[in-house]
């Protein structure tokens, strides 16, 4: 027999390590699905084009612009372009995304979200929290009218996006007191990829080696258990991790920044 | 020390555990229902916010619809009408049902207004247009989050044994904003 008297706590040898890795394989499990929010994609970068439908070159266009402006003035540009969204109200689905995405910083929710629906024919300009003071839904409501929808109209998709985003980083810029010249100052971020996933599995990486650590020395009571469970029950806590990352660990343009349905929508 | 005394000493320490382990129960579920009230209290302040906004917003637009649309009378006077009653609402129910009866209101004149393609034409009509439409669907998104935390809440204090604690300290359901089935048409303005 391998029970050991003399410490009742302590389990039969070889069963815990499976329970307990079992545990942690249904947390880890659990978690994912807590982050896989229903139909809401995960983005690509500032610019996602789901239907694939800007040109490549109008696509790096939008995207050294976006860029610039996190750079120099922190606010978060970011264009969404979906083949349908299933027939959902626009304003609703996209406040939602701008709430899963995390548009801007958490706090100061200096974003911006333009986003195209091609079957609905409708077009949503979301502006978060930080930004109403400066591009109110009247403003808003210009930038689809004379930036973008006389491009929209005549199938210039790409156009009217790229011309809704500068109307709108102008008038980030001017608020700032900066000039936009078409280039980031930092050209090292061109690169980086969104890298979330990847990086939001570090903290189960490393609960996997404290626990293999603690099997080591074979006396796992009923303490190793309950902080398992612990820890299980406090995953939310990793969710945070998830929002930054991107671009090599720092401030990616998404950092839980949030929208309170400012902006303006309508159809093309 | 004789056995009994050790007895003693072990039920008392048993007891003192697992008092203190009632003790922290109840203080984590206290803190909890306190956080969750909380919640609710700043997610109405936030759907007020926009209640107040839409409120302010109210006489400038109608007075750009007045100027093409005079003879509307009677659409003019009921949403008028219902902007005071908003104003003179006190309490959480009071506001839901005055602000339901606000938006029905401005449905009718909104419906009105497509009647007019040159009020549709003027650019100070097309931007207090936007701001209506921007603060309906504010109202919207901040109601939506208010009813989140409420359910939420409502769950908790509902659920065993979370009800008995609620019940002691005297956490009542909270409101849900509820949107009367017209009112639902408003936030769609088409352009």
């Amino acid at each position: 027999m391998i029970y050991k008297t003399s410490r009742n706590f302590t389990l039969p040898e070889r069963k815990p390590r499976y329970f307990i890795l079992f545990t942690l394989f249904l947390t880890v499990i659990f978690a994912s699905i807590a982050w896989a929010d229903k139909n809401l994609p995960a983005r690509q970068g500032l610019i996602n084009d789901f239907a694939g439908i800007i040109s490549p070159s109008i696509k790096e266009k939008m995207n050294l612009l976006a860029l610039e402006v996190l750079d120099k003035t922190g606010a978060t540009l970011t264009v969404v372009i979906f083949k349908d969204i299933g027939g959902a109200n626009i304003d609703e689905f996209t406040n939602k995304l701008y709430e899963k995405w995390g548009v801007g910083k958490k706090g100061e929710d200096r974003g911006v979200m333009i986003l195209l629906a091609l079957k609905e024919r409708r077009l949503r300009i979301e502006i978060g929290y930080g930004l109403e003071g400066i591009i109110p839904d009247g403003l808003a409501g210009q930038i689809r009218d004379k930036a973008m929808v006389p491009y929209l109209k005549k199938g210039e998709y790409g156009l009217g996006l790229l011309n809704g985003l500068y109307a709108t980083a102008s008038i980030i810029a001017r608020d700032k007191g900066i000039k936009l010249t078409g280039l980031p100052s930092t050209q090292k971020r061109v690169s980086s990829k969104r890298g979330s996933s990847s990086y939001g599995i570090i903290p189960f990486v490393f609960l996997l080696f404290v626990f293999l650590f603690l099997f080591r020395s074979r006396r796992i009571g009923i303490g190793t258990f309950f902080l398992l469970m612990l820890l299980g029950g406090g995953r939310g806590g990793f969710g945070g991790s998830s929002s930054f990352g991107g671009f090599g660990g720092g401030f990616g343009g998404f950092g839980g920044g949030m929208s309170g349905g400012g902006g303006a929508s309508g159809g093309f | 020390m004789g056995k009994t005394a050790k007895a003693l000493v072990i039920a008392g320490i048993v007891i003192l555990v697992i008092l203190l382990s009632i003790f922290f129960s109840i203080k984590g579920t206290y803190n909890t229902l306190v956080r969750l009230d909380e919640g609710i209290k700043g997610a109405w302040a936030q759907v007020e916010n926009q209640l107040q906004r839409r409120y302010d917003l109210i006489p400038n637009y109608v007075e750009t619809v007045k100027g093409y649309a005079r003879h509307e009378k009677e659409v003019f006077l009921r949403v008028t009408e219902a902007r005071s009653k908003v104003g003179s609402a006190t309490n959480i129910k009071e506001k839901i049902g005055a602000n339901n009866e606000l938006s029905s209101a401005l449905s009718r004149l909104l419906f009105v207004v497509e009647r007019y393609p040159d009020l549709k034409a003027n650019q100070n009509f097309i931007r207090l247009q936007d701001e209506l439409a921007g603060t309906e669907n504010r109202i919207s998104v901040e109601r939506r989050r208010y009813n989140e935390a409420v359910k939420t809440y409502n769950v908790k204090i509902r659920s065993f044994p979370t009800n008995i604690l609620a019940g002691i300290f005297g956490f009542t359901k909270a409101e849900f904003f509820k949107v009367a089935a017209i009112a639902k048409e408003v936030p769609k303005v088409k352009f």
